[in-house]
């Protein structure tokens, strides 16, 4: 669906400062179907990938290519592409509804469609009480559900959302997350960017992640936990007695009345006979499982 | 085919665009302007003696005049600029929408706000003027026309600061057109410049050719003092002012193609 190949964007903070690398040789591939989180801290480079694959501003070097299913030319291609800024612009002075028709009608569909695809969104989105309001009175939330109906009222193949659940309370954040899964099952490719791992985990099997303008790791989220993780356990027990802590046992937390000591799958049965052994109390045992924030820190370090 | 969808979605923008401005109340402005402007040319009116009804038309062209050509810099400064600023472009521009499409749009929207400036203002200018028995003339639409050329020839320039500058700079350059466009002309032609000073005066007349002829469109003294003036005058400075706005549209879609919106 998307090629971002070898791009490098530079800036420069004013005339007579020294440019700075926004992006150095940053590749990655969206395809068909996917939904793909594009990770990285602010200031990583995400929203400047964005505007780059939009045409807002124009990369040094590099090149960007889109599925010819998309279309040929550029207006084609953004006839089938629905976007959603980091912070979503609007009229202050136009209503709701107002703006939605405004988006719709550049996006050549006709008045009808516009009117049952708002009408069901704003419903969806419950924001169908204030469509008729001014967009200056609207709150952050209610910008952002704006936002999202706007991106999808042309009913895109292919969506790029910057952020979107930035600013969302939990409710919010969770129908997001839905209405992107449903969409995604129903054959949409969506890459959207954020800063918080948790959330891309949660919905994508996909992700790119970039640091300090540079491409840091492209892939499943799966294949990233494997390849960065030792396989291990929690062991919790009473703190009466001591395992020896050998290369495969570590103490992670001490309390008065327990030990957590965090185990290697090898050493697993060894610890286990060691502990029934000194007569030990097994309190709890987990599964050693990093979340995907916990690998991202561990990677970017 | 390609065409008429690019037309139909310049009118789309320049819809919205109208509406937004008419929403943020400057026509309200314009109302209260419209009371203000018959009341003052009242008031001069009544000072006056044997010619109420031109005195009246003098300060009712003026405070149009001056009315549009605010708008046209003031409102037209932030035209692009707070689209930019405030990244709203990117919502249309993430559109199957082309830069000049947008970007003729947003001047077709604030150069109806600048017709309905005219026309309300100029409706009641001239109804207020028969009122006091005023003969009505010909060159009175002329004046509001051309009036109306250079707020839209003023527009484009100061779009133009505005793609390549701040929104401040690009007013105060496009005052300093504005002015120079008024007095350079008329300032050169009557020959009292200092020719000693020839860098001076090649530099004045430099000018002259690259920036507008304003003054061509002021024929208010001439309006009023019941002068006639050639039709090949006034449909050659319509020509004139033509031209330079296609050339500035053209230069302005140049550079917003160009524009890196960060």
């Amino acid at each position: 669906m998307l090629e971002f190949q070898n791009i490098y964007k530079s800036f420069k903070n004013d005339f007579w400062s020294k440019q700075f690398f926004a992006l150095e040789d940053v590749s990655f591939m969206v395809r068909r179907g996917e939904l793909v989180g594009f990770l990285g801290a602010n200031g990583a480079g995400k929203t400047t990938s964005i505007k780059i694959i939009l045409g807002f501003i124009k990369q040094n070097k590099g090149r960007i290519s889109f599925a010819e299913s998309l279309g040929r030319n550029k207006q084609d291609i953004l006839s089938r592409i629905g976007y959603f800024p980091e912070r979503p612009f609007f009229y202050p002075y136009l209503t709701g509804r107002e703006m939605i028709f405004y988006t719709g009608k550049l996006s050549d569909v006709k008045n009808a469609d516009i009117s049952d695809r708002m009408t069901y969104w704003a419903k969806r989105l419950q924001i169908d009480h204030a469509l008729e309001r001014k967009i200056r009175d609207y709150s952050k939330g209610m910008l952002q559900r704006l936002g999202l109906i706007s991106a999808l009222i042309h009913d895109p193949d292919f969506l790029i959302l910057d952020e979107p659940l930035a600013g969302l309370d939990p409710l919010g954040r969770k129908e997001f997350k839905d209405i992107l899964t449903e969409l995604n099952r129903k054959g949409k490719t969506i890459f959207f960017s954020s800063h918080i791992v948790s959330d891309v985990e949660e919905i994508c099997k996909k992700v790119i992640v970039l640091e300090n303008g540079k491409l840091l790791y492209e892939g499943s989220i799966d294949s990233l936990i494997k390849d960065h993780i030792k396989p291990g356990y929690y062991f919790k027990i009473s703190s009466d007695i001591n395992i020896n802590t050998q290369n495969y046992v570590r103490i992670v937390d001490e309390r008065e009345d327990s030990k957590l000591y965090e185990v290697d799958a090898l050493g697993k049965m060894q610890f286990i006979n060691e502990m029934m052994e000194k007569g030990g109390e097994l309190i709890e045992v987990s599964q050693n499982k990093p979340t995907l924030e916990e690998i991202i820190y561990k990677i970017q370090k | 085919m390609n065409l008429i969808l690019e037309i139909k979605k310049t009118f789309v923008i320049a819809r919205y665009t109208f509406i937004e401005i008419y929403k943020s109340k400057i026509l309200l402005n314009i109302i209260l302007l419209g009371f203000a402007l018959l009341v003052v040319s009242y008031v001069a009116s009544e000072f006056s003696y044997g010619v109420q009804s031109r005195i009246a038309l003098d300060f009712g062209l003026g405070t149009l005049y001056l009315a549009i050509v605010g708008i046209s810099i003031f409102f037209g400064a932030a035209l692009m600029a707070k689209e930019i600023e405030s990244r709203t472009c990117y919502m249309i521009l993430s559109r199957p929408v082309k830069r000049h499409t947008f970007l003729l749009g947003k001047i077709a929207g604030m150069s109806t706000i600048l017709a309905i400036n005219v026309f309300f203002l100029g409706t009641l200018t001239i109804c207020f003027y028969l009122y006091l028995g005023g003969a009505y003339s010909n060159l009175i639409l002329w004046c509001l026309l051309l009036s109306f050329f250079e707020a839209v020839l003023l527009l484009m320039v100061v779009i133009f600061f505005s793609l390549i500058s701040k929104t401040t700079m690009s007013v105060i350059y496009t005052i300093c057109v504005f002015i120079l466009g008024h007095v350079l002309p008329n300032t050169l032609g009557k020959d009292i410049i200092l020719k000693g000073d020839l860098i001076f005066y090649k530099l004045m007349k430099l000018g002259s050719l690259i920036l507008p002829n304003l003054s061509k469109f002021n024929i208010r003294d001439h309006l009023i003092y019941k002068q006639e003036l050639a039709p090949q005058f006034l449909w050659g400075t319509l020509a004139y002012a033509v031209v330079y706005i296609l050339f500035l549209v053209a230069l302005n879609i140049i550079v917003f193609n160009r524009k890196q919106l960060d």
